[in-house]
């Protein structure tokens, strides 16, 4: 076994920074699961607040998706 | 006087012995040689590791047993039980971790203090260990030129590594030559004379290398070129765990009340056994002979038997106390007790914590969020409400419109008296934590910094709206009176928006709170819709009315914004997810 695999292994082991693509997809990820849901709630709403009120935070999601 | 100039004895005392005898010089060298290898492999582990000695430390201590085994572990790696009570002292302090894990790391660490006798009486006095010392101390060096910084960290652990041995060969030649010089081992004494001598030799000895690690060497050097006999041996490796309690009970003393439980549970705890130890010793030593001819150890090897009577006993003390730490953390708590937590005091800037980096941000947090509640007391006072009818409530229009505006409200002393001096701590201790850490968390650190100040700047603002608010709200033209309502709904809508935020455990959904609340308070902004120009060309308001709603709209909107950086700085963990609420 060369040394240099033996370093690389202690590097990524304790030095492996997340990588940053990888966190960006699962908040992009996370936020669609929320938009979605939001939509199902906004079908669901009762009252015409609620629906404003979900349409506001739908609205907000987009804008969050957008920023990713 | 002597307390004053003891550190100044203690020099002219250690240099009247180096320059008087040679001999000693070379054991005394070889003990500070020592020190330097543990002080560069604490170092090389810090850097090593990054933080995750810590991180385990925190995360493996929910339950007594895993403590326990983290304890062990965490010592048996760092050699040094000093450091991991420090570290459990400000973890437990930053409220990281509880007082039954803490215990538990402290029995763990015990048994983790005994690996080093194991080290230096297997390899340091049997081997020509200064042979593996030098390539140790050369690649050491050159590992430690390295740009990374694990590299740097591997450097450190060769260098320290090999400082270690180089000091145990060091003191093991100052034994053998003395040896020949003086005889050390016609001063062994028995009985409760020798007890109480080398008992307290121990604790001095460690108390003055700060190292349990240092003694057992320099015992175990003494025994294996028949300085001490093992009896005396014994009584010193007791001393030494006495010894090793005083640097966390040293640590403790600036901390808060758990810090200090930590402390008085290691110095419970050792004293405990060392009482335990006295009393059996001759049964113990016994017990200890027996084992080891049956485990192989040679009958005359009494440093490896040192090592084994250090372990059997820190395992025998943890086994007597384990089944007991449900009440030991019961009694531990009744200590003390903080009575006075009045509000300008700091409550978790502890002193112990500022060179750990997670837990010292882990504290500034703690009391920006201190200083936060704080804060809203005193906002929701300058606007003449109270916060526990506004918080939570269905209808904060009503509670505003039906408030007492005759409640005591002088916000200059509130700002005296609960947010200046606590502002001023958390400014001064950040800056100081900032010194030991990376860019990542010196970043967090500033970012708190940041949190207190718009808190500051807030209640400065509140300042100025609160005169308006007062002089407004008993002015017979409703108009203005329903505007400056307005102000303090809006104000009062974000304080609660931002007590409900904090109880969602997804940043996502805290990040949407904190958006949908930053485009309901734009209408503050008063310059950019026309209410204000509807009312200034209704004549329902006069130009001086108008000026100061345009002025305090101003103030109101900038005192939610700042409550609102605020919020996003210390209730959203993530980092990435943070920045999602600047537009870009």
């Amino acid at each position: 076994m060369k040394i240099s695999k033996v370093f690389e292994g202690i590097e990524k082991l304790f030095f492996n920074k997340n990588n940053d693509e990888k966190k960006q997809e699962k908040i992009k990820k996370k936020l669609l699961e929320k938009i979605e849901q939001t939509r199902k709630e906004i079908k669901d709403a009762s009252t015409d607040e609620e629906e404003r009120e979900l349409g506001a935070k739908l609205y907000i999601l987009k804008k969050l998706l957008e920023r990713v | 006087m002597f307390k004053k100039y003891y550190y100044q004895f203690f020099l002219l005392a250690l240099a009247f012995v180096v320059f008087y005898s040679n001999d000693f010089k070379v054991i005394i060298t070889g003990i500070a040689i020592f020190l330097v290898g543990m002080i560069f492999m604490e170092e090389g582990f810090k850097l090593f590791s990054g933080s995750l000695l810590e991180k385990a430390l925190q995360i493996s201590t929910d339950t007594l047993p895993k403590a326990v085994g983290t304890g062990f572990l965490a010592t048996a790696i760092m050699q040094s039980s000093s450091l991991i009570s420090i570290i459990t002292i400000s973890f437990l302090s930053a409220d990281l971790m509880t007082l039954s894990g803490a215990v538990g790391v402290i029995y763990g660490s015990n048994i983790g203090s005994t690996t080093s006798a194991w080290i230096v009486s297997s390899l340091g006095v049997k081997i020509d260990i200064a042979i593996y010392a030098m390539p140790m101390i050369i690649f050491g060096v050159v590992f430690n030129l390295a740009q990374n910084k694990g590299y740097q960290g591997i450097g450190k652990i060769l260098l320290g590594l090999g400082f270690v041995f180089l000091g145990i060969d060091y003191m093991k030649d100052g034994f053998e030559v003395l040896e020949n010089g003086l005889d050390l081992s016609k001063y062994a004494l028995e009985g409760y004379l020798g007890i109480l001598v080398y008992v307290l030799f121990g604790i001095v000895a460690t108390i003055i290398m700060q190292s349990s690690a240092a003694t057992m060497a320099l015992t175990i050097a003494a025994l294996a070129t028949n300085q001490i006999i093992f009896i005396n041996a014994i009584e010193l490796a007791i001393g030494a765990n006495v010894g090793t309690t005083i640097t966390a009970i040293l640590g403790a003393i600036s901390s808060n009340a758990n810090g200090k439980r930590v402390a008085a549970a290691h110095f419970i705890f050792n004293i405990a056994s060392a009482v335990a130890m006295i009393v059996f010793l001759y049964q113990l030593m016994d017990f200890t002979i027996f084992l080891a001819s049956k485990i192989g150890i040679a009958e005359d090897d009494y440093g490896m038997m040192l090592a084994l009577y250090h372990t059997i006993t820190n395992v025998l003390g943890v086994m007597v106390a384990y089944p007991l730490t449900g009440r030991f953390v019961k009694y531990l708590e009744t200590l003390f007790i903080e009575t006075d937590t009045s509000a300008q005091k700091p409550l978790y800037l502890d002193d112990v914590v500022i060179n750990v980096p997670d837990a010292a941000i882990e504290s500034i947090k703690k009391e920006t969020i201190h200083l936060y509640d704080n804060a809203v007391e005193v906002i929701a006072h300058s606007m003449f409400l109270h916060r526990h009818k506004f918080i939570k409530s269905a209808d904060i229009e009503s509670v505003v419109k039906s408030s007492d505006m005759n409640i005591d409200a002088d916000i200059n002393e509130f700002y005296t008296n609960k947010i200046k001096s606590l502002y001023g701590d958390i400014i001064h201790y950040s800056t100081i934590s900032q010194e030991n850490m990376n860019e990542v968390d010196k970043n967090r650190v500033y970012d708190l910094k940041l949190a207190s100040r718009d808190i500051v700047e807030a209640i400065k603002n509140m300042r100025d709206l609160q005169k308006n608010i007062l002089y407004y709200s008993k002015s017979k033209n409703s108009f203005i009176t329903d505007e400056y309502n307005n102000l303090r709904i809006y104000i009062a809508r974000t304080i609660d928006t931002i007590e409900k935020l904090k109880e969602h455990d997804d940043d996502l959904d805290v990040i949407t709170s904190i958006e949908l609340l930053k485009e309901s308070i734009k209408s503050l902004d008063n310059i950019k819709n026309n209410r204000i120009d509807t009312l200034i060309r209704e004549n329902k308001i006069d130009p001086k009315m108008a000026t100061s709603l345009i002025n305090d709209s101003a103030f109101a909107y900038d005192v939610s914004q700042k409550l609102i950086e605020v919020a996003t700085i210390l209730w959203i963990k993530d980092k990435d997810i943070r920045t999602l609420g600047v537009e870009k």
